[in-house]
C-alpha cells in the first residue's frame, strides 16, 4: 500500500488535462527538423566504414609498394658495368701500390689498362665468396700461388727481382702463372736475353716462338721495355 | 528493467537504424516533452531550442542507450539536463535556490497573488500555468516529471539526482501550492 502511494501519490490525469489545454506543441518546422536530423544521423552509417576501410587499403598499398621497391633493390643482379668497375678499381689499387714509375707518361688510362689487367678470372657471383677449386688445389700442391685477387698480385710483384719490377707490370705475373701450368715463368729479362742469343745464333724461328711465349707469359712487358728504351734514348 | 518497455524497444530499433521507430517515439513523447520543457524553462523562445537540443542528444546518444530503465526516465533525464544547462547559460537560478519550506511559506503568504482573484480572471489551465511559473524550479520539475513524464517518485529522484524521499517531498509541496492557487478548480 505504502509502495503504491510512492508510485502514484495523486492521480495524474486531471492535472494532465489542465496542462494539455494550456500548452501548445512545437512548431511544425521543429518537428520536421528533428525528424530530418534523426534520419540524417542514420544515413551516414552506411558510409562510416568506408573511411577506415579506405585508409587501411591505402596503408596496405603503401606497404606493398615499399616492400616491392626494397625487394627489387635487394635482388638486383650485378651488371657488367659493376664487374668492370670492380676490376678497374682493383687495377687502380695495383697501380698505386706499384708506384709512380710503373705508370706511363702520356698514356691514357684506357691504353694502360691492358698492362694492369688482372688475369682472366671467372666471374664470381656476389654470393660466392670462395676461390675456384683449381686455385685452391694448386696452393695445396705447393705450386706457385695462383693469384687471382689484388693481394696476391701485389705479393707476386714484390717477389720479383728488383730490376724487373719497374719493367714488368706486377699484374703480368699472375697471367704468366696462370698460363704456364707446370713451371713458374722465367724472369723476362733473362728470357729476353736468351731470345736475343737465339736470334744472334740464327735460330730465328725458335727465337720467334720464345718471343711469343714471353709475350704470353708477361703480357705488356715487351711494350713496356720498348717504352723504357725510348725514354732512355730521349735522355 | 526497461527490457519489457515498448518504447525502449523502439529506441533500440532506432539505434539499429530504423528511422520509423524514431518517428513513433517522437510522436508519443512530443507533446508531453514540449509542455514539460516549456513549463520548466518558462521562456517561450528558449523552449524550442531546449526541445531541439533534447532530441539532438537522444539522436546522438542512441548507440549508448541501454534499456536499464524505462525510456521515459532516460528521455526526461536528458530533458531535465537540457533545462539545467539552459539555466546555467542564461544565468537564471533565482527560484532554483529556494528551499521547499520557503516555497510553501511563500505560497501561504497572504501578500502573494490572490489565487481566487487569478482564478476569476482566467481559465483553470491558465491559472495552473501561472501557478506553475511561481513554483521553485525543483518543485516544478518534480511536478512536471510526474504529470507530463509519467515518472514515478523513484524515477523523479533518479532523473533530478536526489533520493526518493526528497523527490516525494518536492512533489507534495508542489501539489499543495498548485491546489492552493487553483482553489476550487483544483483537481482532487
Amino acid at each position: 500500500m505504502e509502495r503504491r502511494e510512492d508510485e502514484t501519490p495523486f492521480p495524474r490525469e486531471p492535472w494532465q488535462k489542465l496542462l494539455a489545454d494550456a500548452a501548445d506543441g512545437p512548431p511544425e518546422t521543429t518537428d520536421a527538423r528533428i525528424r530530418a536530423a534523426a534520419r540524417r544521423d542514420l544515413a551516414p552509417r552506411g558510409r562510416r566504414w568506408w573511411l577506415p576501410a579506405s585508409l587501411a587499403a591505402s596503408f596496405v598499398l603503401a606497404v606493398m609498394i615499399v616492400q616491392s621497391q626494397f625487394g627489387t633493390i635487394r635482388r638486383a643482379p650485378m651488371t657488367e658495368s659493376d664487374r668492370t668497375g670492380g676490376e678497374a678499381m682493383q687495377a687502380r689499387i695495383i697501380d698505386r701500390e706499384a708506384g709512380p714509375e710503373s705508370r706511363e707518361e702520356g698514356r691514357s688510362p684506357d691504353v694502360a689498362a691492358p698492362l694492369r689487367k688482372a688475369p682472366a678470372r671467372p666471374a664470381v657471383e656476389p654470393e660466392d665468396y670462395g676461390y675456384p677449386e683449381e686455385e685452391s688445389g694448386s696452393d695445396e700442391a705447393g705450386a706457385a700461388p695462383l693469384v687471382s685477387g689484388p693481394e696476391h698480385e701485389v705479393r707476386a710483384a714484390s717477389e720479383l727481382p728488383a730490376e724487373s719490377a719497374p719493367a714488368g707490370p706486377p699484374a703480368a705475373a699472375p697471367a704468366a702463372a696462370a698460363d704456364g701450368a707446370q713451371a713458374p715463368p722465367r724472369p723476362p729479362e733473362a728470357w729476353y736475353a736468351e731470345i736475343l742469343e737465339l736470334r744472334a745464333a740464327g735460330r730465328s724461328e725458335e727465337a720467334e716462338r720464345e718471343l711469343e711465349r714471353l709475350r704470353q707469359a708477361w703480357p705488356g712487358w715487351l711494350e713496356q721495355r720498348a717504352e723504357n728504351l725510348k725514354k732512355e734514348e730521349r735522355r | 528493467m526497461g527490457e519489457g518497455d515498448a518504447d525502449a524497444q523502439l529506441m533500440l530499433r532506432y539505434a539499429a537504424g530504423d528511422a520509423r521507430a524514431f518517428d513513433e517515439l517522437y510522436a508519443t513523447y512530443r507533446p508531453g516533452l514540449w509542455r514539460f520543457i516549456r513549463r520548466l524553462v518558462q521562456d517561450a523562445a528558449a523552449t524550442d531550442d531546449v526541445f531541439q537540443e533534447c532530441w539532438s542528444r537522444v539522436i546522438a546518444h542512441r548507440e549508448n542507450y541501454r534499456p536499464e530503465a524505462r525510456f521515459a526516465t532516460w528521455l526526461y533525464r536528458i530533458a531535465h539536463n537540457c533545462c539545467m544547462d539552459h539555466w546555467r547559460k542564461s544565468g537564471r537560478r533565482g527560484t532554483h535556490e529556494t528551499t521547499d519550506d520557503e516555497a510553501v511559506a511563500a505560497a501561504a503568504d497572504p501578500t502573494d497573488t490572490d489565487p481566487l482573484a487569478a482564478a476569476l480572471d482566467s481559465e483553470a489551465a491558465g491559472r495552473l500555468a501561472a501557478a506553475l511559473e511561481r513554483l521553485p524550479d525543483e518543485q516544478r520539475a518534480a511536478f512536471l516529471l510526474y504529470v507530463e513524464g509519467g515518472l514515478s517518485v523513484a524515477e523523479i529522484g533518479v532523473t533530478t539526482g536526489v533520493n526518493a524521499e526528497t523527490a516525494k517531498s518536492r512533489l507534495r509541496y508542489a501539489v499543495a501550492r498548485l491546489k492552493q492557487a487553483l482553489g476550487s478548480a483544483a483537481p482532487d
